[in-house]
């Protein structure tokens, strides 16, 4: 596992990511920033025509972050899911949480992605 | 496979097999078809009866709408064993139907002879299945994506990535209004109050990785029965027993019974 989270890291993650049918169909029309806040570091994800763009640490202000400290997220990239962290209030979403809602399945794909690669 | 009337609803459902009824109870937007892997084992002992609640499945909606009140399921419940002639039944309900079973049982003890709640409680509110009222709002923007993964999430570790595929699948062919129904319903039960009316057995069964409905939770439902009464967890296995795990579910469900029936 490369060390996570770090720009290799994200590397292979859009690389994983892109290569996923159910992530493009999710992500078909997004068209924005994500943002992954690990502790204080923040990381944006591009999206857009169903694809990772780009990620780098700061893109901008995001539609919507993914937040949670680094604990949480080791959870979620081992045992949990965005379901479970969400519900648990491990993982928070920052910012537009109605535009969050509606691209559930591209937090899913994005999150068992990278899961995955573990 | 036939269609009953119950409380002016066509209502739909599936029996199987001969002896002693064992009436099987979907929880929330679920319907008959989430019983098709217990069945088979289940149907070798007993007649099984699974039903689709009103607005599930092939059944109608309610005439007086959404069913939103785990009462409402219950009333419900014990009109569909009446209709049927069933008598005396094993009523198992999963997750949200756990609660109903114990509820129609309180209605009316002549109609059990035991309940089975298969990762279900007494007591469901919305802090204790980790539901909060920001979520609760959030969901309905787009209850289909999040209730498919939500039925993915709540599997256990060990079941494969296809059947947890399949098992979220199911909940997008029940309508949003109904999904939303549902969860109200599931997440307003608290019977703790009358747990101790209880007089006929129990047999409580959960799965060990059960994040929602929490095996912590199933146990405290166990503590305050008062009646014959017995709990199951099943190792490995999350929210959907019957789904994950069909046959170790039945092998345990069917021992476990005899002490009771």
């Amino acid at each position: 596992m490369k060390k996570f989270p770090n720009k290799e890291w994200f590397s292979e993650l859009k690389e994983r990511v892109n290569k996923e049918d159910a992530f493009q169909k999710a992500a078909r029309w997004f068209n924005g920033t994500i943002g992954l806040r690990i502790d204080r570091d923040l990381y944006s994800l591009k999206i857009s025509e169903g694809r990772v763009q780009e990620i780098k640490p700061e893109l901008g202000v995001p539609l919507f972050t993914l937040s949670g400290n680094r604990a949480a997220w080791e959870e979620l990239l081992t045992m949990g899911t965005i379901n479970r962290l969400f519900r648990q209030n491990k993982i928070l979403i920052e910012g537009d949480k109605v535009t969050a809602m509606r691209y559930w399945k591209v937090l899913w794909y994005l999150t068992e992605i990278a899961r995955n690669e573990n | 496979m036939a269609y009953c009337n119950v409380q002016n609803t066509r209502i739909y459902y599936e029996e199987e097999g001969r002896g002693v009824p064992m009436v099987l109870v979907h929880g929330a937007a679920q319907d008959t078809l989430s019983w098709r892997f217990a069945v088979p084992y289940l149907s070798k002992e007993y007649r099984t009866i699974a039903v689709d609640m009103p607005g599930h499945g092939k059944s109608l909606m309610h005439p007086k709408g959404i069913i939103s009140k785990t009462e409402d399921y219950a009333d419900f419940i014990n009109a569909f064993i009446d209709t049927l002639h069933l008598g005396k039944v094993i009523l198992v309900g999963h997750s949200m139907a756990g609660g109903c079973s114990l509820l129609a049982g309180l209605n009316r003890p002549d109609q059990i002879r035991c309940a089975v709640p298969l990762d279900g409680a007494g007591m469901t509110l919305r802090a204790a299945v980790s539901y909060s009222n920001e979520l609760m709002d959030l969901i309905t923007v787009n209850p289909y994506d999040y209730w498919e993964t939500n039925f993915m999430a709540l599997c256990g570790p060990k079941t494969s990535p296809e059947r947890k595929k399949e098992i979220g699948v199911e909940a997008t062919r029940c309508s949003a209004e109904v999904i939303l129904g549902d969860l109200s319903a599931y997440t307003s039960l608290d019977i703790r109050n009358r747990i101790k009316e209880i007089s006929f057995p129990v047999l409580l069964i959960t799965g060990e990785d059960d994040w929602s409905c929490t095996p912590e939770n199933v146990r405290n439902t166990e503590k305050l029965l008062e009646c014959p009464k017995a709990i199951e967890v099943l190792k490995g296995v999350g929210h959907f027993p019957h789904m994950e795990a069909p046959e170790l579910l039945s092998e345990v469900l069917l021992k476990r019974i005899k002490d009771f029936i």
